[in-house]
């Protein structure tokens, strides 16, 4: 726009300006680049490489190996389908959450509460409290009992069922605040404006809420899909070793010292999840 | 759909989530006063073993200390460090800024057990650096970072540009605008964002796992080691003493209206 | 009240800054011959080392530091650290210790160097022997592994492996997660049962004896706790596991198992990293670990059996199922062939079983 740089031009100089973005894209430089980059472009060094851990001689044969393989690419597509529905599930619960936290002021300590209170156990107690709820003689599993019969019991633990509501339990906070904070940031006013306008609350809900939430929703599913697609202990555990996703088959080779495919591993993964995070804040105002 | 109705299906609906999310929480209190050796639910027997077995456990007090400096440490850096990145890719253009915002998210997509494994194996083999608390808590830092760039550029960018530049008009300096109008409004996110954060870095396993150091064990760690070794419900007494804990916590927040802000944004 | 932004931004740095100076001194201490920096697995161990440690502590005036990871990462850690460990000695499964002595992580002991390497059992330092007069790693304790289950639950008495085969056992059976030593042992024990073994890799029979109990297994557990609790859940009505954490669950109508053809079991030993600055200091506790009283100590504290030949107090040794009984009756497992072949075991396995 050029006014705000006609603006700052007659509030400082010019050369204060060039410097501002060089000035500050250096802290996130200087952690990033020899903490972050230096050791990923060793990762993309070991994949690639032969020998030992992975530094002599180059051999694109370990990518081949991975892509070639059902096996592999079948780890791949249950991670990204199990990220997938994880995500889904989240912003199916979430945005009428949040929306109900934004209309409800009172309700919102309480929902909060709820949503933080999860995340400061450890996640080995969290599964714990899962297993023992979703065991087939457990309260879940009693109430469905109760209603549809014995035979009606579901096999949580050791099915993709168990994960994915583990999953979704895991991860709904990040989601739920992500997308709340959104919908506060325009205002307790822009809904009454609309509803005085004519509009019902179906259509205030859909035609202006939804669309200024967008960018919330848009990080939140962008965190939940990441941090899905790259989880390994729920699947673990809730899995019972029977769901098999893509960082359990990276832990398996890391563990047995075969860095390198770890590390193609981790490169396949890297290159299939880096864009969807590089759009995330994209949306409303993408200036 | 009348109105009371919607908001009748609300309630219900919001009490369904709260039950849904709290159900684990339930499980493992109730679990906690088991007197048994071993885990059963509903418990055989009542009993305050584990809390005393926990007050006399030096391990897992130190432990959580550690945890607890860890997290404050790389929260405090995290923030430090995604204000500035946050201004510089919500408010600026310029060549290569899709670039650098995949390099700010991508420990987000990169598994923390491969980041901690390339860190560790950087640090010896390049670096020449042992494993330390510092380097513990870079690793931290790193995985935690996103967390605070995302919700804090969320803030900023749903916020606008309009208030600063309004008192850029009114004579202040880029720099001034930022700091006196709009980072108060973005309190409540950069709350939100420090919260995040500490508990992300509180509840780490697998950087803390590979990045440990002798004689410093974090919480998660030494939970998901006894898990491995035992199974009595000593760890639930643990949980919930954390569980009281961050109930105190906020509702001395509440108390002191601080979470106001992270609850009610935008007067 | 309502703090101010500018006082809540301070306080917060403060806080940052005041908890960031109080950290702990670095631990990199491992040429400090007065302090043994020492890997275990955590959990009831990591109470045993401590008391141990104490004592040690007490008698030569050096200082055990522990730091916890299961043998999995441990070595992970090792190999990343490229001869520049952080420990002066770990404690990990004796698959680990094999793999590591392949791989060039771990530096054979001398033997003589262990005034009281004699009082090992020598059955359970067989394993790790490496010839003239060297040892991969000195055993601190052993397990016996055979089959808990319910018998409120399973229609029948079990009694040998191949019940687990039984159309009554259709999804309830728990066995470990690949790539550990317990999945690995259950494929060995599924070979000797069905004819093959170890000595000429004749592994097929195990093979094809896990793939048609397939239908049968529940879950693959990766944790311990997972696994019992999953047994007291009614979940899994059995499970192929560590027997003595059988023992307490009789109330929970759960039976001890040592099936009639035997069973497997496995050992934890303490093992020195190459490029540890400091082995008189470990071979030191090493020493102190082998006396008969220490040894005692060690199986009250982490309830399992000791390596040495030492006689335990019946109060101790009745919550143990490893007596002289069922010491003559476990199989010969080679340790060094399971660690070798893991990886590739586990890729096999994870591919025709677990999928």
């Amino acid at each position: 726009m050029a006014t705000d740089s006609a603006i700052a031009e007659t509030a400082r100089p010019r050369t204060g300006r060039k410097l501002l973005v060089p000035l500050l894209s250096l802290p996130m430089l200087a952690l990033f680049l020899p903490f972050l980059v230096v050791p990923l472009l060793l990762l993309i060094r070991i994949s690639v490489g032969g020998g030992r851990i992975g530094f002599d001689g180059f051999t694109l044969d370990r990518f081949a190996a991975v892509l070639g393989d059902t096996y592999y690419l079948s780890a791949l597509g249950i991670t990204l389908l199990m990220a997938l529905l994880t995500a889904a599930g989240c912003l199916l619960l979430s945005i009428p959450l949040a929306y109900f936290m934004l209309r409800q002021p009172r309700w919102r300590m309480p929902i909060i509460a709820a949503l933080i209170g999860p995340l400061v156990i450890s996640v080995v107690v969290r599964l714990y409290g899962w297993q023992l709820l979703l065991s087939e003689s457990g309260p879940v599993n009693n109430t469905i009992a109760l209603l549809f019969g014995d035979d009606a019991r579901v096999m949580f633990i050791g099915s993709w069922s168990g994960v994915i509501i583990t999953m979704i339990h895991t991860l709904m906070p990040y989601m739920c605040i992500a997308i709340f904070n959104s919908m506060q940031s325009m205002g307790s006013g822009v809904t009454e404006a609309a509803q005085t306008l004519g509009a019902s609350a179906w259509q205030v809900f859909l035609k202006v809420v939804l669309p200024l939430a967008a960018r919330g929703i848009m990080t939140g599913t962008v965190l939940v899909f990441s941090l899905s697609a790259t989880s390994f202990i729920v699947p673990a555990v809730m899995g019972a070793g029977r769901v098999n996703t893509f960082p359990m088959l990276i832990y398996q080779e890391a563990t047995e010292l075969n860095f390198p495919s770890a590390a193609a591993l981790a490169v396949v993964l890297l290159v299939l999840l880096l864009p969807l995070s590089a759009l995330s804040t994209r949306g409303r105002n993408a200036a | 759909m009348s109105a009371t109705i919607m908001r009748a299906i609300g309630k219900v609906y919001a009490c369904l989530m709260i039950v849904f999310l709290l159900s684990p929480l339930v499980v493992v209190v109730i679990l906690s006063f088991s007197s048994t050796s071993f885990i059963a639910f509903p418990p055989r027997g009542w009993s305050l073993r584990w809390y005393d077995q926990l007050a006399h456990d030096t391990a897992i007090r130190e432990s959580l200390l550690f945890s607890i400096e860890i997290a404050a440490a790389a929260t405090v850096l995290a923030l430090l460090i995604a204000l500035p990145t946050a201004v510089l890719l919500v408010r600026h253009h310029f060549p290569g800024r899709t670039a650098l915002r995949a390099l700010a998210l991508s420990p987000l997509v990169l598994p923390e057990v491969l980041l901690a494994l390339a860190l560790l194996l950087y640090i010896q083999n390049g670096l020449h650096i042992r494993p330390s608390v510092w380097t513990l808590t870079v690793g931290h830092l790193l995985v935690i970072f996103p967390f605070s760039l995302q919700l804090i550029s969320s803030a900023m960018g749903d916020l606008g540009p309009e208030l600063e530049e309004a008192g850029i008009t009114l004579g202040a300096t880029p720099i001034r605008a930022f700091w006196l109008i709009a980072m108060p409004v973005m309190l409540p996110s950069i709350a939100a964002a420090a919260m995040f954060s500490f508990i992300f870095s509180f509840d780490n396993v697998a950087i803390s796992l590979f990045l440990s150091v002798p004689g410093n064990v974090t919480l998660p760690v030494r939970m998901f080691e006894l898990a491995n070794t035992t199974n009595d419900p000593s760890l639930s007494s643990i949980s919930s003493v954390l569980i009281l804990a961050g109930a105190i916590l906020m509702a001395f927040l509440g108390r002191f209206k601080l979470f106001d802000g992270v609850v009610n944004a935008r007067q | 009240m309502r703090l101010g932004r500018r006082s809540f931004l301070t306080g917060a740095a403060a806080l940052g800054a005041a908890t960031s100076l109080q950290l702990p001194r670095e631990a990199w201490a491992q040429s400090d011959p007065n302090r043994l920096m020492y890997g275990e697995i955590g959990g009831v161990f990591d109470a045993a080392y401590k008391a141990l440690g104490a004592k040690f502590q007490q008698q030569t005036g050096i200082e055990m530091v522990t730091d916890v990871a299961s043998s999995e990462p441990m070595l992970a850690k090792l190999e990343a650290a490229a001869g520049q460990p952080a420990y002066n000695a770990v404690a990990i499964s004796f698959d680990a210790v094999l793999r590591g002595l392949q791989r060039d992580l771990i530096e054979p002991i001398k033997m003589s160097d262990v005034p009281s390497i004699g009082n090992l059992q020598p059955n359970i330092q067989a394993p790790l022997l490496l010839g003239s007069g060297m040892i991969g790693g000195i055993p601190t304790h052993w397990k016996a592994i055979g089959i808990l289950w319910r018998k409120d639950k399973v229609p029948f008495e079990i009694t040998s492996w191949k019940d687990l085969w039984r159309p009554e056992l259709a999804n309830r059976i728990s066995v470990q997660k690949m790539p550990t030593l317990g999945a690995a042992l259950m494929l060995i024990a599924a070979n000797i049962v069905n004819g093959g073994s170890q000595k000429d890799d004749n592994m097929e029979p195990g093979w094809a004896a896990m793939k048609a109990l397939k239908p049968n297994i529940r879950e693959f557990y990766p944790l311990t706790s997972a696994a019992i609790t999953s047994l007291i859940a009614g979940d899994t009505w059995v499970s192929v596991n560590t027997l003595d954490l059988g023992l307490p669950l009789a109330s929970e109508n759960i039976v001890t198992t040592i099936p009639t053809e035997g069973c497997t079991w496995a050992g934890d030993a303490m093992c020195f990293p190459k490029g540890s600055d400091n082995r008189a200091t470990a071979l030191k506790f090493a020493d102190f670990m082998l006396q008969d009283e220490n040894q005692i100590e060690w199986a009250k504290q982490a309830q399992v059996a000791p390596s040495t030949k030492v006689v335990l107090p019946p109060d101790v040794q009745s919550g143990l199922i490893e007596n002289a009984d069922a010491v003559s009756r476990l199989f010969p497992i080679d340790f060094l062939h399971a660690g070798t072949n893991l990886p590739k075991w586990a890729d096999r396995w994870q591919r025709e079983i677990a999928s």
